[in-house]
């Protein structure tokens, strides 16, 4: 109670040197410190929970509209509304389901199309902050999968791995502003960086100036030696260019992001690239017009 | 100890809907926080102390679930200001009047998500423009969310008393 103000206040200041010092350490130790560390206890803790309730949310997306008709129905009808709404459900998992099939079938066909071995799983949860930008996957360690390994979905990159336990993995997508993608424009091959930028979606920074960039010019992955990502995933179209001026020496390109990163659901992580680097044997250059990405959108956005 | 399990229980749910059931639900973008309700509900409940403790554990919980390289701590930072800030100031509060409460869990809302702001942009990790217009629109989801998860929590925090004292009006 509020009889003992000094105690009330000693706690505060306490409590708040608390959070800064792991504030500190967080910003200092990383991925290899003990709040990482914690924070692969957390989601390894709440991953089987939140499994289980999006098993159970999934399906009846459609729950909340629904109140507002059970609300008007009359008695005498209950049970024929129970026979419908049974019948829904079930149409709507059956729905669900063909969804789902036809989004793994396009990432399958993304993974193909690089060549590179993947892992399917399951978005099991999002992040509930307004400042993070991430989703939990059911997939871990104990299936191959590390921090830093990319994550695609049919329609493209969607971001990549940032804590890993045995059961599940954090996945840091594309429009957090932590996120950093090395790209390449697939026309002119000039390279820059994809960066998060929260509310604006995402900014292709070209690393050198005069870099020809025009709205519709596709962004691509730029593999590198050493590096995880394999080249030519596609990321995004450019929707803006707004020409460099006083502030910087570069234009700022927007990207529009061809993952619906509000949506995904069902991912494919890279967790091995093909043996010859970022070049597949056959003719099939990374040309990311090419045919399973869009077939997969349009598909996916019917079954809607 | 009936009490701490109970309060982290409401943590360990507030999570998972957040993360689950209300992942999906935006309001122009800006998603509800649930957590800060909670944690104006125990404040107004039990006072400063409690409050700053509830905010302290539930940002760090949410912090490391959810959180970032370089993010840590925000959450807990903030939830334990505001425990305390609305722990204090419930002494003012005289009426019982449900707008009065409604009211003072959205102001806390848009100062959560405005002070978690600020600390972020220090980071370099957020926009003033995107900062002020997430307060007011999280704000508003919030106020849809508050007669829902305020008087649960409210009630729980009476129920779980530790002593007889002055139970208030919930």
């Amino acid at each position: 109670m509020y009889a003992r103000p000094r105690r009330a206040r000693m706690l505060l200041v306490l409590l708040l040197l608390a959070s800064i010092t792991v504030i500190t350490i967080d910003f200092r130790e990383g991925q290899s410190g003990p709040v990482a560390q914690l924070q692969r206890v957390s989601v390894a803790a709440f991953g089987p929970l939140q499994r289980g309730v999006s098993a159970v949310v999934r399906p009846v997306g459609a729950f909340f509209s629904g109140i507002g008709q059970i609300g008007r129905l009359r008695a005498d009808n209950r049970r024929l509304t129970a026979e419908v709404e049974q019948l829904q459900s079930e149409e709507r998992t059956y729905q669900d389901a063909i969804g789902e099939n036809q989004r793994l079938r396009g990432t399958l066909g993304m993974a193909a199309r690089c060549g590179c071995k993947t892992v399917g799983a399951l978005v099991v949860a999002r992040s509930g902050s307004n400042f993070q930008w991430s989703v939990t996957i059911d997939a871990g360690s104990s299936r191959g999968i590390a921090s830093g390994m990319p994550v695609l979905d049919a329609d493209g990159l969607v971001g990549r791995v940032s804590q890993v336990t045995a059961g599940y993995a954090t996945v840091t997508l594309l429009d957090d502003p932590a996120s950093g993608v090395a790209a390449s424009l697939a026309r002119t091959k000039g390279p820059g960086i994809v960066k998060g930028a929260a509310e604006a979606g995402l900014q292709f920074e070209p690393v050198q100036a005069g870099t020809d960039v025009r709205p519709g010019d596709e962004v691509v992955t730029r593999g590198y030696q050493g590096g995880v990502f394999p080249a030519g995933l596609p990321i995004g179209m450019v929707a803006r260019v707004d020409p460099a001026g006083a502030a910087s020496l570069v234009p700022t390109v927007t990207l529009r992001p061809y993952a619906n990163l509000g949506t995904i659901d069902v991912v494919a992580v890279v967790v091995s690239q093909p043996k010859a680097p970022s070049r597949p044997r056959s003719g099939q250059r990374p040309q990311p017009q090419a045919g399973p990405a869009m077939a997969a959108t349009s598909a996916s956005g019917g079954g809607r | 100890m009936r009490r701490l399990l109970v309060l982290g229980a409401v943590i360990v749910a507030g999570l998972l809907l957040e993360s689950t059931v209300l992942a999906a639900w935006r309001l122009a973008g800006a998603r509800p926080d649930v957590l800060v309700i909670a944690v104006v509900a125990v404040a107004m409940g039990a006072g400063p102390v409690e409050g700053a403790s509830f905010g302290f554990c539930a940002g760090l919980i949410a912090d490391l679930l959810f959180g970032q390289s370089q993010s840590v701590g925000v959450s807990a930072l903030v939830y334990t200001a505001i425990g305390f800030a609305v722990g204090a100031l419930r002494t003012y509060v005289t009426s019982s009047g449900a707008w009065v409460h409604l009211a003072l869990a959205a102001a806390a809302s848009l100062a959560s998500v405005w002070l978690a702001g600020l600390v972020l942009r220090v980071f370099d990790q957020s926009s003033w423009g995107y900062v002020a217009r997430t307060g007011l629109l999280a704000a508003a989801a919030n106020l849809l969310l508050t007669p829902l998860v305020y008087p649960l929590v409210r009630r729980l925090v009476a129920r779980t008393a530790p002593a007889p004292t002055t139970v208030m009006f919930p």
